[in-house]
């Protein structure tokens, strides 16, 4: 079922023996959709594509800014301009060309984020603001899909796995989102570039550890980074029975875009 | 009453007249019984953001009652990517 080059290729994952060569085969038929192709996006997608996931999607609307490559590994100095969607396909591809690479060139919304995530059996969130993390875990938890969220800024991150109706979920840390401006969340505050890296590849571990069916995931604990201080902490998070969306008796029953959390950072006119 | 307090990801102490005013961990004199809404309300973070609180080590919500030595944590969601 392997080529020689793919057992050659593959062969530190297929010594381990949580992988073998079924779980590589595991990891070969998984589809895994990413959520936003930046600073998170970037290191998700790199070592995704390099462990030999099968199928990812990749969605961003966004384009390569010179400001972007500080911290957004996907990029080249010569993308600047490129939808990053290719970007992040083009580099996945070069590394390892077992990978099939959907792009979505769109900022997901209400209306199309069911369509983008329905076919994936694991979703990440790598994007930039509010509206949009509130939205993945709504669609994730109506469409009973697992998926691992992943935020930063300045020098600290947090990052936690839900898995629908077994996990608590974001809305059951945090309800409603914070309304625009509350929260930098930014060009204007700033992110050491390394960051992303440390999370995202957390997040790219839970995405492997799924399609493995191996090890413990990261549900039912927030971990919080702080660079600065170089420090895990993990805050153990119950299930909230009053989340408006996974609670005993939720007020979400369908998708609406979050348009009060929009980051107007987002908007192009913005960028400054 | 004495709270150890540790603001996290950003939030700091707002309010002026505390002398942990602009300070993320720190200990504070508060009266007994305060709640952790009423703890964030002293502390003047926006009310519209929404946080995870931890009493040492266990999540609670605003209504939790505090007590002597508690150890308090407040996380605000991070929002970039």
């Amino acid at each position: 079922m392997f080529t020689e080059d793919q057992i050659e290729r593959y062969s530190r994952h297929i010594i381990l023996k949580e992988v073998g060569g079924k779980g590589q085969k595991k990891l070969l038929d998984g589809r895994v959709m990413i959520i936003g192709a930046g600073g998170l996006g970037s290191p998700i997608a790199l070592y995704l594509a390099a462990a030999g996931v099968g199928t990812i999607g990749i969605a961003d609307a966004d384009v390569v800014d010179l400001s972007n490559l500080q911290r957004q590994i996907a990029h080249h100095t010569k993308d600047i301009g490129v939808p990053k969607v290719l970007s992040a396909k083009e580099k996945m591809e070069a590394m390892n060309p077992d990978v099939r690479v959907n792009v979505y060139h769109d900022w997901v919304s209400a209306a199309n984020i069911h369509g983008i995530i329905k076919e994936y059996d694991f979703v990440i969130d790598g994007t930039d603001n509010f509206a949009a993390k509130f939205l993945i875990n709504d669609a994730c938890v109506l469409a009973g899909k697992p998926y691992s969220h992943g935020g930063i800024l300045q020098f600290d991150g947090q990052t936690i796995t839900v898995v629908p109706g077994e996990s608590p979920c974001y809305r059951c840390i945090f309800p409603v989102p914070p309304p625009k401006d509350a929260i930098p969340t930014c060009s204007g505050a700033g992110v050491i570039g390394v960051l992303p890296g440390v999370l995202g590849t957390i997040q790219a571990t839970e995405a492997i550890k799924y399609l493995l069916g191996k090890g413990e995931l990261l549900a039912g604990r927030l971990l919080t980074y702080n660079a600065l201080r170089m420090r895990f902490r993990e805050v153990p998070i119950r299930k909230n029975p009053s989340c408006p969306i996974c609670g005993e008796s939720p007020t979400i029953t369908e998708l609406k875009d979050e348009l009060d959390a929009l980051n107007v950072c987002d908007m192009p006119q913005a960028k400054g | 009453m004495k709270l150890e307090v540790g603001l996290f990801a950003g939030l700091k102490c707002n309010n002026p007249e505390l002398p942990c005013y602009g300070e993320r961990e720190f200990s504070l004199e508060v009266p007994d019984g305060t709640t952790i809404g009423e703890l964030r309300a002293l502390l003047a973070i926006d009310p519209a953001i929404p946080l995870l609180t931890m009493v040492n080590s266990h999540h609670e919500h605003e209504d939790w009652v505090l007590k002597e030595n508690d150890r308090v944590g407040m996380f605000p969601p991070i929002g970039g990517g």
